[in-house]
C-alpha cells in the first residue's frame, strides 16, 4: 500500500484526458485480459477489461473471478454501452468490438463444437457466443504487446507501465 | 407506510464518462447547472403530516399536526419526489428518457440533439449547438430556481477542464488529502504502484498493520480510481487482502 501511495505522490496532477478526433465515426472497442496464473492463496484469476471511445477512456474493471473465459461481463458490459451510445447519438451504432490477446479463446467463442475439457465454461460461454453469432459483438485478437487490459490484470515494470498508462490517455493534467 | 419506492436513479460514473468522452471527441462543451435546494421542489403524492415545529405552534391549535403539500429534506421520498418532478418536467420540454440509463435525457433539434445527464439535482448538459443549451437553461430557470455553473468544472469531487479539443479529469486535490491522510505527504515518489510480477498473500509473517487506518485509505483510493485506471489493479490487489 505505501508504494501506492508513493506512486501517487509522483503522480498527483495525473487524470484521464479526453481529445476530439478528427473522424466523424465514434466506436466502442473493448480490450480484455486476464491473468492465469492468479492469486498465490486462492488459485483464482484476475481479469481486466477497458472500453474506449474512439481514443478516450470510458470505463475499465479489475475483478478477481474464478473461471476466466473471455470475460462474458466485458462483453456485457461492452454491448450495454453500445447500445447506450446509440441512443445517445439517436444512431445505430457498428458493434462493438472486443479485442483479446488468447487465440483459444477467440476460436472457442466463435466455434460451436464442444471441446472435452472446456465443457465446464460451457454455460458462460454461451452468453459470448450468442453475442458473437447475434453480431452484436466482435471478438478480434490483439497482440499482447497492443493489449491495453494487461494494466488492469498485473503488475507491469515500468517501461510497460508507462506506456499502457499513456494509451489509457492518463497523463499529467 | 404509504410509499412502495425511495429510490431515484442517478447517473452511474461510466455513463458521466460516456457523455465527456462523446462531447470531446465531437468537439461539444459540457455544461452544469445545479437546482437550488432541490427536494424542496418535489411534489408529494401521499399524505404525511408533521407535527408542529417548536416555536411555530398556531394559537389556539396546539395538538393538531400539519399536513405537507410538497416534499422536504428529511423526507424518505424526498429524493424520489424530486425525480419525478424533474422527470415530468423534461418530458414537457420535449426530452426523451434513455431507457438504458434512467438518469440520461435526450431531445433532438434540427441541428442535432441535447443530452442531459442527472445527478440529483446536478445537470449536465452537451450537444452540439450552444445555442440550444443556452435555451435549455432559460428554459429550466423557468421552472426551477437554479443556479448556472456555466462550463462544467467541478462534478462528483472530480476537477474537470475543458480546453479546445480537449477535456481533462483529474482528482488532485484529492489526491493531496488522501496522502495528507495517511501521513504520506512529501514520501520519496516512486514510478509504479506495485512491483513488477508482485503477488501479494495473506501468509506473510510480517506485523499487522492499523486495519481502519488501511481500510480507510482503501475506501478513499476506491473513489480515486474513477480518473486513475493506472491504480485499479493495484487497489483490487490490496483491497482484496
Amino acid at each position: 500500500m505505501k508504494q501506492i501511495l508513493r506512486y501517487l505522490a509522483g503522480t498527483v496532477g495525473y487524470g484521464c484526458v479526453y481529445k476530439k478526433l478528427n473522424t466523424s465515426n465514434t466506436v466502442l472497442t473493448g480490450y480484455s485480459d486476464s491473468d492465469l496464473t492468479g492469486d498465490i492463496d486462492d488459485r483464482k484469476s484476475t481479469s481486466g477489461s477497458v472500453f474506449l471511445l474512439g481514443s478516450s477512456l470510458v470505463t475499465w474493471t479489475s475483478q478477481k473471478q474464478r473461471v476466466v473465459a473471455l470475460s462474458s461481463c466485458a462483453a456485457c458490459q461492452g454491448i450495454w454501452l453500445n447500445r447506450l451510445l446509440g441512443e445517445l447519438l439517436g444512431i445505430q451504432t457498428p458493434r462493438v468490438r472486443l479485442l483479446v490477446d488468447n487465440k483459444s479463446a477467440i476460436a472457442l467463442s466463435k466455434n460451436p463444437v464442444h471441446h472435452d475439457r472446456s465443457k465446464h465454461i460451457d454455460t458462460r460461454f454461451h452468453f459470448i457466443r450468442d453475442c458473437v453469432e447475434k453480431g452484436e459483438v466482435e471478438i478480434d485478437h490483439v497482440r499482447t504487446t497492443d493489449e491495453l487490459a494487461n494494466i488492469l490484470t498485473k503488475a507491469l515494470g515500468r517501461m510497460r507501465f508507462a506506456e499502457l498508462r499513456q494509451q489509457l490517455g492518463v497523463t499529467k493534467v | 407506510m404509504d410509499f412502495d419506492e425511495v429510490f431515484a436513479p442517478v447517473a452511474r460514473i461510466e455513463t458521466v464518462r460516456l457523455l465527456i468522452a462523446l462531447a470531446a471527441q465531437k468537439g461539444w462543451q459540457v455544461h452544469h447547472l445545479d437546482v437550488k435546494s432541490a427536494f424542496l421542489n418535489g411534489d408529494l403524492v401521499e399524505e404525511v403530516y408533521v407535527q408542529q415545529p417548536p416555536g411555530f405552534v398556531v394559537e389556539g391549535g396546539s395538538g393538531k399536526v400539519l399536513k405537507l403539500k410538497k416534499a422536504f429534506y428529511g423526507l424518505r421520498q424526498a429524493p424520489r419526489a424530486w425525480n419525478a418532478r424533474l422527470d415530468s418536467e423534461l418530458i414537457k420540454l420535449g426530452f426523451d428518457r434513455n431507457p438504458l440509463e434512467h438518469a440520461v435525457y435526450r431531445r433532438s433539434h434540427s441541428d442535432g440533439c441535447l443530452l442531459v445527464g442527472v445527478y440529483v439535482d446536478d445537470l449536465i448538459i452537451t450537444g452540439p449547438n450552444r445555442a440550444n443549451i443556452d435555451a435549455f437553461k432559460q428554459e429550466m430557470m423557468k421552472s426551477f430556481s437554479m443556479s448556472d455553473l456555466g462550463l462544467l468544472s467541478y462534478y462528483l469531487g472530480i476537477q474537470v477542464t475543458q480546453e479546445r479539443g480537449m477535456i481533462m479529469l483529474c482528482q488532485s486535490s484529492y489526491t493531496l488529502k488522501i496522502l495528507e491522510q495517511a501521513g504520506m505527504k512529501g514520501c520519496n515518489p516512486c514510478h509504479v504502484p506495485m512491483e513488477n510480477r508482485l503477488k501479494l498473500s495473506k501468509n506473510y509473517k510480517t506485523p499487522p498493520v492499523d486495519k481502519t487506518k488501511y481500510r480507510s485509505v482503501i475506501g478513499s483510493l476506491r473513489y480515486l480510481v474513477n480518473t486513475r485506471p493506472d491504480i485499479a489493479y493495484q487497489k483490487q490487489a490490496i483491497g482484496l487482502l
